[in-house]
């Protein structure tokens, strides 16, 4: 029988109000995992800080994006449509 | 002699470790002797994957209900399909007078034989299986389906959602994932979807250029090799 309130892996978790922070995980696993295939070679050999340094910078422009989007949507849909309609 | 720059090398195709990398993302390429970046596409691939279904759930993982989140999440191996099957092992059709206005299988007044009976069209088409409730639990019971047509009707053993009136003591349902954490979390498993894409391709063909070797350069996909020169 279990006695977990929360289950781990089976039951959603309940940060409903933080809903927005877990974009920033998202956000960097995502470039990340895409760097890691596509940050070219150094001397040859895979390079430690030139992935690091393309990986964070993508994590940074992806997140910025996304936030400017974000904000962008609140002003159309929250201000600009209540004008037009 | 010609310039050898003019030829490109062909990338060799490997796909032996384009399907390790549909299995385990990242073990195609320490397969080809890219062990730093199998590893760290591993990392991001599961990492998304496994935060997904940490956030959301299994609910994050339905291919009856969000089968258009699915087809994407797919990609993302084996571990996708497993889950995906349990939560659908987890589910099962609603009963009528469970739920107000739901429609679901037919209790018959009969005292022997099965306690439910359903026609055919209907189980095909309109009723569907669906989480269980706190109030109810899941049992596997023998149900009469009918043929609208020809009458004849056949025993099939179905799970059913049988309404309790109070919670059951044991283990709970599957929470159900609600609302912005749940959109989040199938994003989670689709980015993981997409990514393993990516990560199968360049397992499979190979092509890594080298900082500052120009466009349309080629690097041998072994990385001990030297790369062609710009020129």
């Amino acid at each position: 029988m279990s006695v977990l309130a929360w289950r781990p892996f089976l039951d959603p978790l309940a940060v409903h109000d933080q809903w927005y922070l877990l974009i920033v995980p998202l956000v960097v696993l995502l470039s990340f995992g895409y760097k890691a295939v596509r940050v070219p070679n150094k001397g040859g050999s895979f390079s430690m800080g030139l992935y690091l340094r393309q990986a964070g910078l993508m994590a940074v422009q992806v997140g910025l994006t996304i936030t400017l989007l974000y904000a962008g949507a609140i002003v159309i849909v929250g201000h600009l449509l209540e004008r037009i309609t | 002699m010609p310039a050898p720059s003019s030829s490109r090398p062909t990338p060799s195709i490997t796909p032996m470790a384009g399907l390790l990398s549909i299995v385990l993302p990242g073990l195609g390429h320490a397969l080809t002797g890219r062990v730093e970046r199998g590893i760290f596409a591993g990392v991001g691939v599961l990492g998304l994957l496994l935060g997904g279904l940490l956030i959301g759930g299994v609910d994050a993982i339905d291919s009856r209900e969000d089968r258009a989140w699915f087809l994407g999440q797919a990609f993302g191996g084996p571990i996708v399909f497993a889950v995906d099957a349990y939560h659908q092992s987890t589910k099962a059709y609603p009963v009528q007078g469970g739920r107000a206005e739901e429609l679901g299988l037919s209790r018959r007044t009969s005292s022997s034989g099965p306690d439910y009976s359903v026609s055919e069209n209907e189980l095909d088409t309109r009723i569907i299986k669906r989480r269980i409730g706190p109030d109810e639990t899941r049992e596997v019971v023998d149900v009469i389906v009918f043929d609208a047509i020809s009458g004849q009707g056949e025993t099939r053993q179905l799970p059913v959602a049988v309404p309790q009136g109070s919670f059951e003591a044991g283990a709970p349902p599957i929470g159900e994932g609600l609302g912005k954490l749940n959109e989040i979390a199938m994003l989670y498993i689709l980015c993981a979807g997409l990514l393993n894409i990516i990560v199968f391709f360049d397992a499979a063909v190979p092509t890594v250029r080298d900082v500052g070797s120009g466009a349309g350069q080629v690097a041998e996909p072994d990385e001990n090799e030297q790369t062609e020169d710009a020129s």
